[in-house]
């Protein structure tokens, strides 16, 4: 890009700017406000709604800021008597057909042509025609459609097919009748698509579940984080009266840009779910009777004593969700330690953990998440890369749009809106030995030598192919080469072997590495020691049982705290080991038909949405969320509830201050020294996959998910794509 | 009536002149011959460029941009470039390229094949509006066969080192088409909406690629130029505005018919080729270079003569120099409004002026037609087609605003006397 | 159920074939005319699904250009059609009265297609570059100029008989 600098004059004053940057840009970096509809920073420019016409000298019209270059010598009056005409009289011309529907419109009070109007338009109109109007498409359960207020900005046309590469809007028609429609009867599916809601300028596309409920200025507005995967998407929540009423993107350029995924925007429909509980129960003589939060502690707190007394810390066990926030797995996880008990784990979608002394200090990303972009070659590894981190997928296609080369190794064929260099698809079965093959194409590419660790088994698989080989070139070709390995890769019964050859396939290739985790906090679960072969801050500990042990015996007592039988790849093993465990407690949002049936003592927690907490992203970023003003008054939060279980166990409260002041050193220590092992697992049992992984219903992860009434009404949960 | 049909229609009294036999026997192809055979080492690219220029040649197609100059924006280099041949004649009141494409195919295939080796461009496209599909579509894709099979076109044409490609193009029916960048936008398979300037079709054109647009007239008029000389073309016409121009008279004359003849040949002259007004009437209003143009009164347009210069000093223009003539009797506002309802009819939809404008102007004429007209529509009418005029992203916004200026200033009386008496016409 | 015989995809290759590698979207008004025509009139979303999925390109594009080319229509119209052209020239020489008499002669307005689905009035707004030979119209795209009434009522009689 041109480092030159041009002399501009604007308003009288004059102005060293970039060369080649449209007169627009340069007017909001200096904070110079020009009206405008169509222009957005992250779209091409469309120069269509000319509003943002302005004076300059020795042109003989008015031009557009969004689409005129600045260049030496150019004098730009922004507040001359053209300007304003040529401004005033794009207002007047969008007013003329546009409804009067402000009083029952959405957008108002957050709408731009309002706003403008204010300042552009006239008092009383001198159009006494007829006004025309615009048929509605029904585009799903997320999008509501207005299109006679449409101003045809083409702000939705664009960002589908620029931001998300699937055009599922246009502009049918032509002239005054043109239109913004799917044309034939089609809903908007694309997981990012509520962003148009954002984007559009007016209220023509609006959020259909928020529809008619609220007016912006009655709502107060916090910054959260989504709790429904490993990205840490930035979002703003907008409450009344003590309830969410809606959630819009909060930008964050170096996550999720002015983005979120749908499921960021409609998920915490789920938390009003009318099978909220909010009153412990205890089971007595096969019935379970509502009781009190101190009667509940105190007895399972009688509970682990007698158990403990008895040295049978080994029948003891606890499964904890991987979207708890960071205080809440801290608190449990020493809650248990201090017990001695070692049986802790959150990876309730994994079932190969013979790679465990082999894992990482937490699982993570190695460079920021808009770095991605800049990455040439990036190859994906067992991924259904939209579904498990739609944001993530959306930095990826930046890449290819740069022209950078995608692969993919997969289980089945899925679609991307980007091009793709290789897609080698292979059954589950042999999902492994392919990655082996890409291993195997990187030695012989780099001219390494084979540890003799490796050798025999990669002696062992086939040849790589013409693809293996061009997928291993590009990436130990490359110097900004990029691995990720995804949520299905961690859900093989092969993970381990998997992670090592990716682990190794890096180190040939000296690519940068992403394990993409489960859940919104499965890296602070590993932290804090949620797994049962390390404690807090991978400090040694003696083995527990893994997730999947967990799930798969009966045991004394059984914890499960924030999760649902629904949320494990072994629903079907983990409701077993509920009958058959002798105590089980429940620490959940929701009513379970499971722990109804099954659970000895159920304790009602609040979902993050309604907690001060924090969650670590992928790449090691430590976000603090605060949505306690969500309650009308006092509450008991989870922590509270956990440190009252700390405190009638007798124990030490461990200061979780101390623990955060160690928190950024070691998340940094971490990634600049991963501590990544090239080893193979010692074991590989071959197991017959627990269900299909092919499948990943993204609106059906957490009981919030899935209990969020629009999201289950999308094609996506409706099964029919 | 030695000054009619000297250029682009020099061949046409010929048997079939649209054969590829009868074209040759008139000459044609010979310039193309010249410059694949480069005789006398004088016809390369930059000579070409540089007689076009020389001889004057403006755009045909209603903008009249100096045909050379636009050809010498076309970057050097190496990357792949084209030539599009503007044949979506729809002007209303043209129709003399549908001639050209009947009466002389091959004049406009020999001269997009010239452009193209001036410009550096090795594929060329004429795209064709899609009205003519039968009409005259059928004749330029045969002369195209014609001169394949002649080995005039293709690569390496007749061991020429030179490569030119040419195809032909069918539209769908939609006058913004033939905007250039509309034109563009229409052969990438979208929509036709034109895209903001800069960046020019030179810089980023078709499928990004620099790019020349040129109208079919024009590019049919560069063989003959190329035979004989810049000086010879000069020879006609008047020094700013030199050459032959195919004048389409229709309306309210004896003999409307395509005539071409020099430009700068007065008003009176081309009416009387055109065998007078109808009927023997009294002369009203013209319309001289299609609908986009300004009207001019009888008493304005008699001492004027035709060419870019004299109707500009005049008010109006050139443009396509689709000559409409209006005789006495006809009900202006009623003109006015059948005018205006095209523009609305035809506006692509892009950008706000346009797309709420022109049906704005549209409807408050068939208000007034109506008889529910208020004296204030006028002056609103005006004052639209001002806010229209200029902020919009091509010149159809100017197109459509500036028969409502040019109507209003000049027949004032009969917009008032309709308003005034509820929609009757003072026109007799 | 592919709709598209062989006939069109033959057509549709060959206009393909005249664009650069990748730029197969620049064949889509070609394919549309040949598929209409091939649909006496109009074309149906099915016809243009099959369209976007022949040129592998997204279903959206296929039908902005459907919608925005006056010559395609999406609605099901008329086998035969009579553009009458009212634009300037044609007006100056009677256009208005060729339209007002085929709108009795046929009891349909422009824009509407008589019962028996033989004719489509087409609501023609452009100017069909046959100034000179005004008024004029088209039938099924053929250029007849120089209508007077008698002549237009031979040109319907004669569409009358046909199919």
């Amino acid at each position: 890009m041109s480092d030159n600098k041009v002399n501009i004059t604007i308003d009288g004053t004059v102005h060293s700017v970039d060369e080649n940057k449209m007169l627009i840009e340069i007017t909001d970096e200096l904070d110079i406000y020009i009206p405008r509809f169509c222009y957005h920073e992250r779209l091409s420019i469309a120069a269509n709604c000319r509003m943002c016409l302005v004076e300059v000298e020795n042109s003989s019209n008015a031009l557009p800021a969004c689409a005129t270059p600045v260049s030496e010598g150019m004098v730009v009056n922004t507040q001359s008597s053209s300007s304003k005409t040529a401004q005033e009289s794009t207002m007047e011309f969008l007013l003329i057909n546009h409804p009067l529907d402000c009083p029952i419109c959405d957008q108002g009070s957050e709408c731009e042509l309002q706003d403008l109007a204010y300042s552009y338009g006239k008092n009383n109109s001198r159009f006494d025609l007829l006004k025309q109007t615009k048929p509605n498409d029904d585009l799903g359960p997320l999008v509501s459609t207005d299109m006679t207020r449409c101003i045809m900005c083409t702000r939705c046309v664009r960002f589908g097919s620029e931001v998300t590469g699937l055009q599922e809007l246009g502009t049918i028609g032509r002239g005054e009748a043109s239109t913004i429609s799917t044309f034939v009867e089609q809903t908007v599916d694309h997981e990012l698509s509520g962003n148009i809601i954002d984007l559009c300028p007016v209220g023509a596309l609006n959020n259909k579940p928020y529809r008619y409920t609220d007016r912006t200025w009655e709502l107060d507005q916090i910054k959260s984080i989504s709790p429904h995967d490993c990205v840490g998407t930035n979002i703003y929540m907008h409450i009344k009266n003590h309830k969410i009423k809606r959630i819009v993107p909060l930008q964050n350029d170096s996550i999720n840009e002015s983005w979120i995924a749908d499921r960021d925007r409609f998920g915490f429909d789920g938390i009003y779910s009318s099978d909220r509980i909010d009153v412990p129960m205890i089971r007595r003589e096969g019935r379970l009777d509502k009781s009190s939060i101190e009667d509940s502690m105190k007895l399972i707190n009688e509970h682990i004593s007698s158990l403990v007394n008895t040295n049978s810390q080994k029948n003891i066990s606890a499964l904890i969700s991987p979207s708890t926030s960071l205080s809440e797995q801290f608190l449990l996880s020493n809650y248990l330690s201090l017990h001695d008990i070692k049986n802790i784990d959150h990876r309730i979608n994994q079932i190969d953990f013979t790679g465990d002394t082999l894992d990482p200090l937490f699982p993570h990303l190695n460079i920021k998440l808009n770095d991605i972009q800049n990455m040439k070659t990036i190859l994906v590894v067992g991924s259904d890369l939209r579904k498990e981190t739609p944001i993530l997928a959306h930095w990826i296609k930046k890449a290819a749009d740069k022209g950078s080369s995608i692969h993919f190794i997969d289980t089945t064929i899925r679609e991307y809106h980007f091009p793709i260099s290789d897609y080698i698809m292979t059954d589950e079965e042999l999902l492994t030995e392919n990655i082996g093959m890409l291993v195997k194409a990187a030695f012989s590419i780099t001219d390494s030598l084979i540890p003799i660790h490796i050798e025999d088994k990669l002696n062992a698989l086939p040849e790589p192919t013409t693809t293996h080989k061009q997928i291993a070139l590009s990436l130990c070709n490359n110097h900004n080469s990029l691995l990720i390995n995804g949520l299905l890769s961690r859900s093989h019964p092969d993970f381990a072997l998997i992670r090592s050859y990716v682990n190794i396939l890096s180190d040939l290739s000296n690519s940068k590495m992403g394990e993409l985790s489960h859940g919104a906090n499965s890296v602070g679960a590993y932290i804090t020691g949620c797994i049962p072969h390390r404690n807090q801050l991978a400090q040694a500990s003696d083995q527990g049982l893994n997730a999947l042990q967990i799930a798969t015996s009966n045991h004394d007592l059984l914890i499960l705290y924030g999760l649902e039988s629904r949320d494990c790849l072994y629903e079907e093993r983990l409701i077993e080991s509920i009958k058959g465990s002798k105590t089980v407690i429940a620490f959940s949002c929701f009513q379970d038909e499971v722990y109804n049936k099954y659970a000895d003592i159920i304790i009602p927690i609040k979902t993050s949405y309604e907690s001060k907490g924090s969650f670590v992203n992928l790449t090691g970023v430590h976000q603090e969320f605060n949505n306690e003003m969500i309650h009308p008054h006092d509450y008991l939060s989870n922590e509270k509830l956990l440190l009252d279980l700390l405190n009638i166990s007798g124990k030490t409260v461990p200061s979780f201050d101390e623990f955060l002041k160690e928190l950024d050193p070691f998340i940094e220590e971490s990634i600049n020294n991963p501590n990544y092992i090239n080893e193979l697992p010692l074991t590989t049992i071959k197991r017959k996959s627990l269900s299909s992984l092919n499948q990943f219903n993204m609106y059906n992860l957490d009981p919030i998910l899935r209990r969020s009434k629009p999201l289950q009404l999308t094609k996506e949960s409706l099964g029919n794509n | 009536m030695n000054d009619l049909n000297q250029v682009v229609f020099a061949n046409i009294d010929g048997t079939d002149p649209w054969s590829i036999d009868s074209y040759i026997a008139s000459g044609g192809y010979e310039a193309w011959k010249r410059i694949l055979t480069n005789q006398n080492q004088s016809y390369k690219p930059e000579n070409i460029i540089e007689t076009i220029k020389e001889s004057g040649l403006r755009g045909r197609g209603g903008a009249g941009f100096p045909t050379g100059r636009k050809w010498s924006f076309m970057p050097k280099n190496d990357l792949q470039k084209y030539i599009v041949c503007n044949s979506d004649e729809s002007e209303p009141g043209t129709c003399h390229d549908r001639d050209i494409l009947k009466l002389n195919p091959h004049a406009l295939i020999e001269g997009i094949a010239i452009a193209g080796y001036a410009i550096g461009a090795t594929i060329g496209y004429n795209y064709v509006r899609g009205e003519f599909m039968d009409e005259c579509y059928p004749r330029i894709e045969n002369a195209l066969n014609e001169a394949y099979q002649n080995k005039l076109l293709g690569k390496d044409i007749i061991d020429s080192g030179i490569d030119f490609n040419l195809y032909n193009f069918i539209g769908a029916g939609a006058y913004i088409c033939g905007e250039e960048t509309g034109l563009l936008e229409s052969l990438e398979g979208k929509q036709g909406k034109p895209r903001f300037k800069p960046p020019f079709p030179a810089n980023y054109g078709l499928y990004g690629k620099s790019t020349t647009v040129n109208n079919t007239q024009t590019l049919a008029s560069v063989p003959m130029i190329i035979k004989n000389g810049s000086k010879w073309f000069k020879s006609f016409g008047t020094e700013q505005s030199p050459g032959t121009i195919i004048f389409s008279v229709s309306g309210h004359v004896n003999k409307p018919g395509n005539y071409e003849l020099p430009l700068g040949i007065s008003f009176n002259k081309l009416i009387e080729y055109s065998g007078g007004i109808l009927s023997g009437k009294k002369l009203k209003a013209v319309i001289p270079g299609g609908s986009s143009t300004k009207v001019l009164p009888a008493h304005i347009i008699q001492n004027c003569t035709m060419d870019y210069e004299s109707l500009e000093e005049a008010g109006s223009s050139l443009g396509t120099a689709a000559v409409v003539v209006i005789a006495e009797g006809t009900c202006m506002v009623n003109l006015l409004k059948r005018i205006s309802r095209f523009y609305f009819a035809e506006n692509c939809g892009q950008c706000t002026p346009c797309r709420e404008g022109t049906g704005w102007l549209y409807r408050i004429l068939d208000q007034i037609t109506k008889g529910h007209g208020k004296e204030s529509d006028l002056e609103l009418l005006v004052d639209v087609a001002n806010r229209i005029e200029g902020n919009t992203i091509c010149a159809f916004g100017d197109a459509s605003a500036w028969p409502v200026q040019s109507f209003i200033e000049h027949y004032y009386e009969e917009f008032e006397y309709m308003v005034k008496h509820k929609g009757k016409t003072k026109a007799a | 159920m592919p709709l598209l015989n062989q006939h069109i995809k033959e057509e549709i290759d060959l206009w393909v074939q005249k664009f650069p590698e990748g730029k197969q979207r620049s064949a889509i008004i070609a394919a549309l005319h040949s598929v209409q025509h091939f649909n006496h009139g109009f074309l149906t979303s099915e016809l243009m699904n099959e369209v976007a999925e022949y040129l592998d390109v997204p279903k959206i594009q296929v039908f902005e250009v459907a919608s925005f080319y006056s010559m395609f229509n999406t609605q099901p119209v008329g086998r035969h059609e009579i553009s009458v052209c009212t634009n300037i020239s044609c007006m100056l020489r009677g256009s208005d009265e060729i339209l007002d008499h085929i709108e009795k002669r046929l009891t349909i307005k422009a824009g509407e297609s008589t019962s028996d689905g033989k004719i489509f009035l087409k609501k023609e707004e452009e100017c069909l570059a046959a100034c000179t030979g005004a008024p004029m119209l088209m039938v099924n795209h053929q250029y007849i100029e120089n209508l007077n009434i008698k002549k237009v009522d031979e040109i319907i009689d004669a569409l009358e008989k046909k199919q």
